[in-house]
């Protein structure tokens, strides 16, 4: 009688339908055991999987070419490649950068580029981060196979990709005049690697100390990106004190890709606890016009060095802006290091050359670049890059017939001595000097510009 | 009962659903929290141990690479390298101190803590060694912190925090998702069970329903479950029972209505067979009693008769013809026929009274007058009562034995004095020298044991048992004995005996004496109130007449007199006797023979009248005396007894203010030639004619006795004038004789 009754319920429907809602569930179950189990273990495993967390969503990796061909063939065109900040709150550096290049290259271009060849540009966006800078480098040099790469932004962007030159000895890949005046390119082991024409950090703040030593202002404190760039330019500062039988008397920091927006009482407060005489900062623009903004704001009046790496112009704007919303005044007491001559040097003659394929080209931001970005008419940022160009195809022009030879590169960038460049100051390169300019202009913001500093200007500062 | 089922039957699903859904609640609430505790603190310690060991890692990693460039003091690449594992996940900061102790490189925003700074300041850590040990640093939280020295501490030393809150994330992130898998699982549990409880619960408050309506007999319900499973199973099955338990029901009802007819049929039946059954014994024993009443009257009569001639004839006529030698051999041979027609005739007379009890013993129509009884006096009593029977038998010893401290017994005094008495009767006729001793003693059941042992011819072995059946004798050796008694003495005694749950028994060896035993269990100790005379009267409901007189059969002559008259009667043998029953019963009567062995009827009418409960009660003395003797009694009878006389008078003394009760008034006599019975001596006046006139004129009521031919003519119709008068006249002509006394009305 109950087994007939159990054979029954078995056979009966609602039974199987029971059973196969258990299964399921045992399944998802089982299914969300494992899901969990393996997530659990990737996260433990490969932790750099949240590197976006910190550097924020890498971009597809943009690609566009400025002149008409794409790639006409070595004999056609020469290939440069730049991987540089397009993007984000650094993205006024890299886009004047380019756009100073470019405004030189299109002139170039134009008439009828380097031996019949015309100059062509690979651009990659790499939101001032090092490891979009070293995946655009490899891609520049594996799959687009340019001659030399040009006009990197960035000293955490290019320490980064460094080893990587080193890595390509072989196939001679040099990198010229990146932006940044940090020393690891500018030392061994990767300085064989890397043209410079700008001076370094070290130079830039080394000069202010000098200068604030010479006006009584020996209390200095540093606000620096937590980086090696910021930490290249405290390192500099230091060096300086340190022969000054001195110390910053204190150090406040900020991330990398702070923007404007953020509020910089912090380090503000920080720093104004050591009563300093003056600061320096080594930062980007849009935090460093935060840093700025939130100690004038605090009625905090100390004189701010920025170096020259930060972007004067767009600095400025910045303030101005804010300035202009608010009515207070954010722009006192604020100077700032420069490695390229004021554009205002009007008796400079490759500033009038500058201004002029400036204005005649305008050349726009790379279509893939942020959108409503202002393009600045002059910057010391673009005019660096327009000078940067100037020297590049000086060499190759000098390279000759041999114009698409890698191997030929560094011997003829080596071979420059004492080009002048229109600014006042020739530039040379060699074997142990790859390092063209030493030059440091100081300017100090007043209506809205950076003007060339007085020793009234710096005596001023003194004034309480 | 009805609450619990109506409890049961609401409850039922609810109580179902609940007890599995607290049950998977339960299970899933242990499982959640011991596998989330285990996972919790699993994934802690792993995650800290791999923490710890990727700290290390990223440390060394920092330390090796950076030792060159920290000799070269290159703070840019440092801090290039810093930043590159800065960006692994759980590295809350890095941080590289030089061999000056100054912090050259680090990943702290803002600043560099203070209690970091504290703790390089406080010196340079100069161990070859990886350490690693927790910090928690204020206002940013707590990390595993790692130092890696670089080139053995000399060139300075790396530190790298592993971020316990990403530790912490990760487990609370783990712990989350595991319960929520979990919940949602307990859900789904949940869901399965209530579907399949209420699969089993429904059809189960179904059953439920029919099993109550059913209990409510209403078999007319019907369950529908149609499932395959037991319950579906159970509820045919049910419904099959229930449909035999209504056949059943339905045919028991009709069993039961006929039964019910059956049994009063029965009934019916019984009550006709219990009538007749009752009407036979009402015959029977109207039977017996007729039959006896038949049977002694005349025998009565011929006994009396047989016994005034012997007397007559031994007076009168034996002194005249004993000189005569033939008719003096004749007259002996006369007197002895008398003798035995008078022997016969007693004989016969206790047959009879013999029969007449065992017939009314073993019919259940004895009146058994229970009372508490002491052993001793039970025996003495009937020792005295034998005593004249010993007295002719010289060479026999009779001896009493009686233990001390017998419990009482709750018996008939009457009844059992009977049986002891019959036992030494008997051990009376068959002892010819030696000894009779009765003992009364308990035996190892705690019964009473009454033995009476002879020393006589003793009985056959296969006769013992026989005894004690009707009309069976021993026939002794010698068969010119004839056999004595009735045969019916000892079925009687054994009749007795067994009514009050006793045994009577005989053991005997031929030639040695028999022993006649019997046993009677005690009475349990329930003191019976001492009954006051008048309630021992008035609880009465026929009036109770005491007999005394040692003569066995005139006792047995007057119990059957008086109770066929409708008395209950007692029986004493001797005075003393007479006096304790008197005492115990308060009888309402009381006939007493004068001359009797141990205390004389004199005596006990003497202390009966100086008795103040019992100084009133009536004595009807039957003697076998002369007419002259001076007793204090009510009335005075001669033996043989008239039994209507005896009747009459009795009933005239019981019926007070009928009959004798009133004054009497006798006439003297003038020639003194007639002697009146001595009728209630107090209340009796003898006077003369003159005296009688002056009493009858003022006012007398009662009787007047006048002698034949004292009064004639006038005088007896003047006489025959007072209407309130009963007048008795008294005849002593003829052959009546003197002693007679037989008193015509």
């Amino acid at each position: 009688m109950r087994s007939l009754a159990l054979a029954r319920a078995i056979r009966g429907p609602r039974l199987w339908i029971a059973l196969a809602v258990v299964a399921v569930a045992g399944a998802a179950f089982f299914g969300l055991y494992v899901q969990t189990g393996s997530r659990t273990s990737s996260e433990g495993e490969h932790p750099t999987g949240t590197t976006t967390d910190t550097f924020g969503e890498p971009r597809e990796h943009q690609e566009r070419t400025v002149a008409e061909p794409r790639r006409g063939g070595t004999d056609a065109e020469i290939l440069l490649g730049i991987s540089a900040a397009f993007r984000g709150p650094s993205r006024g550096l890299g886009i004047e950068l380019y756009r100073g290049a470019m405004a030189y290259i299109a002139h170039i271009n134009a008439n009828g580029g380097v031996k019949g060849r015309q100059i062509v540009v690979r651009l990659y966006d790499d939101n001032y981060n090092p490891d979009p800078a070293i995946q655009n480098t490899v891609r520049l040099i594996e799959d687009d196979k340019v001659l030399l790469l040009f006009n990197y932004v960035g000293t955490p962007t290019v320490t980064r990709v460094l080893p990587l030159l080193k890595m390509y000895k072989t196939r001679d890949v040099l990198l010229f005049f990146p932006f940044t005046g940090a020393q690891p390119h500018r030392e061994p082991p990767y300085g064989e690697y890397v043209f410079n024409l700008r001076a370094s950090y070290r130079q830039e703040t080394e000069g202010f100390v000098e200068r604030f030593a010479r006006i009584r202002l020996p209390r200095i404190a540093v606000f620096h990106q937590a980086d090696a760039y910021g930490f290249s330019g405290l390192d500099g500062v230091k060096r300086a004190l340190h022969a000054r039988g001195l110390k910053p008397v204190a150090a406040a920091t900020y991330a990398r890709g702070s923007s404007y927006k953020q509020d910089f009482g912090r380090q503000v407060a920080i720093l104004r606890e050591a009563a300093p005489d003056a600061i320096i900062a080594i930062g980007a623009y849009a935090a460093c016009a935060g840093f700025v903004r939130d100690a004038r704001n605090a009625g905090w009046n100390v004189p701010i060095a920025n170096v020259s790496f930060v972007g004067s112009e767009n600095l400025l704007g910045l303030l101005t802006e804010t300035e202009r919303a608010s009515g207070k005044v954010l722009t006192r007491n604020l100077i700032n290091s420069q490695v390229v001559p004021s554009y205002e040097e009007l008796s400079l003659p490759a500033i009038g050359e500058y201004r002029s394929l400036m204005d005649k080209h305008a050349p726009a931001p790379p279509d893939f670049a942020e959108p409503g970005y202002v393009p600045l008419r002059y910057s010391f940022v673009s005019l660096e890059g327009f000078l940067n160009a100037k020297v590049l195809v000086e060499i190759l022009r000098r390279m000759g017939d041999k114009v698409g030879d890698k191997t030929r590169v560094r011997e003829t960038a080596e071979g420059i001595r004492d080009l002048d460049l229109g600014i006042n100051a020739l530039a040379s390169f060699g074997p142990a000097r790859h390092q063209g300019l030493d030059a440091v202009y100081y300017t100090v913001a007043r209506d809205g510009k950076f003007m060339t500093m007085t020793a009234d200007d710096w005596q001023a500062l003194t004034r309480k | 009962m009805t609450s619990p089922r109506a409890g049961a039957s609401a409850r039922t699903p609810i109580g179902l659903y609940g007890k599995m859904l607290g049950l998977v609640v339960a299970m899933f609430s242990l499982i959640a929290i011991t596998s989330v505790s285990f996972s919790a603190w699993n994934l802690n310690r792993r995650l800290l141990d791999e923490y710890s060991s990727k700290g290390v890692g990223i440390a060394e990693s920092i330390s090796s690479s950076s030792s060159e460039l920290l000799l070269n003091r290159d703070a840019s690449t440092i801090q290039a390298v810093v930043d590159q594992f800065r960006a692994i996940a759980g590295v809350g900061y890095v941080y590289v101190v030089d061999a000056d102790g100054d912090i050259v490189s680090h990943t702290f925003v803002p600043a560099v803590p203070k209690e970091i700074l504290a703790e390089t300041q406080k010196g340079i850590e100069r161990g070859a060694r990886v350490n690693v040990h927790d910090l928690t640093l204020a206002g940013t939280g707590s990390f595993v912190h790692i130092r890696s020295p670089v080139l053995g501490g000399l060139a300075g030393s790396v530190y790298v925090g592993m971020d316990k809150a990403i530790i912490h994330g990760y487990i609370r992130a783990a712990i989350l998702q595991l319960m929520l898998l979990i919940s949602s699982t307990l859900l789904i549990s949940i869901a399965l069970a209530y579907l399949y409880v209420r699969r089993i619960s429904r059809p189960l408050a179904v059953l439920t329903a029919y099993a109550q309506r059913v209990a409510a007999q209403d078999f007319s319900a019907e369950v529908r479950i149609e499932s395959g499973d037991e319950i579906g199973v159970l509820a045919q099955t049910m419904q099959q029972m229930v449909g035999e338990i209504a056949r059943a029901h339905d045919s028991l009802e009709e069993k039961v209505l006929e039964r019910t007819r059956q049994l009063a049929d029965a009934n019916a039946a019984l009550e006709q067979a219990k009538e007749a059954a009752e009407g036979a014994n009402r015959t029977k024993s109207n039977f017996l009693s007729s039959v006896s009443h038949e049977l002694r009257t005349p025998l009565t009569s011929i006994l009396g008769f047989a016994k005034l001639i012997d007397k007559d004839f031994s007076k009168l006529f034996l002194p005249i013809i004993s000189k005569d030698e033939k008719l003096g051999r004749r007259a002996e041979r006369m007197g002895n026929n008398l003798n035995i027609i008078v022997r016969e005739g007693e004989r016969l007379t206790r047959l009879i009274n013999d029969v007449l009890d065992l017939a009314k013993i073993e019919s259940g129509r004895v009146e058994w007058r229970d009372s508490m009884v002491e052993v001793k006096d039970l025996v003495e009593h009937s020792v005295q009562a034998v005593t004249g029977q010993f007295a002719g038998l010289p060479d026999v010893a009779l001896t009493v034995n009686v233990a001390p401290g017998l419990p009482r017994i709750t018996v008939d005094r009457d009844r059992l004095t009977q049986v002891l008495i019959n036992l030494l009767n008997n051990a009376a006729k068959f002892t010819k020298a030696g000894s009779v001793e009765v003992t009364a003693a308990r035996n190892e059941k705690g019964e009473v044991q009454l033995s009476v042992r002879d020393t006589g011819s003793g009985i056959p072995p296969e006769f013992l048992d026989k005894v004690f059946e009707k009309f069976q004798q021993v026939t002794s050796d010698t068969l010119s004995d004839k056999p004595q008694g009735t045969g019916l003495g000892l079925p009687i005694c054994r009749q007795i005996v067994q009514h009050y749950g006793g045994r009577v028994w005989a053991e005997s060896e031929l030639g040695r004496g028999s022993t006649f035993i019997f046993t009677l269990p005690v009475a349990e100790a329930q003191p019976v109130p001492v009954a006051t005379s008048a309630a021992a009267r008035d609880s009465r409901t026929k009036p109770l007449i005491l007999v005394v007189d040692d003569d066995a059969n005139v006792r047995g002559l007057l119990v059957q007199l008086l109770e066929d008259d409708g008395y209950d009667v007692i029986t004493a043998a001797d005075g003393q006797a007479a006096l304790d029953l008197a005492q115990e019963h308060q009888p309402d009567l009381i006939t007493m023979d004068l001359m009797m062995p141990g205390m004389d009827g004199y005596t006990a009418i003497e202390h009966l009248r100086n008795d103040q409960v019992l100084g009133q009660t009536p004595i009807v003395v039957i003697t076998a005396l002369g007419e002259n003797v001076k007793v204090a009694s009510d009335a005075t009878l001669q033996k043989p007894v008239n039994d209507s006389l005896l009747l009459k008078s009795i009933r005239a003394i019981l019926n007070k203010g009928a009959g004798v009760a009133q004054p009497c008034l006798v006439l003297e006599p003038a020639d003194q030639g007639i002697a009146l019975p001595k009728l209630r001596l107090g209340s009796v006046e003898m006077v003369s004619e003159q005296a009688l006139w002056q009493r009858l004129d003022g006012g007398f009521r009662g009787t007047v006795v006048i002698g034949h031919g004292t009064l004639k003519g006038q005088a007896l119709d003047r006489l025959a004038g007072y209407s309130d008068i009963q007048v008795v006249i008294v005849s002593h002509q003829g052959a009546i004789p003197k002693s007679a006394a037989v008193v015509r009305i």
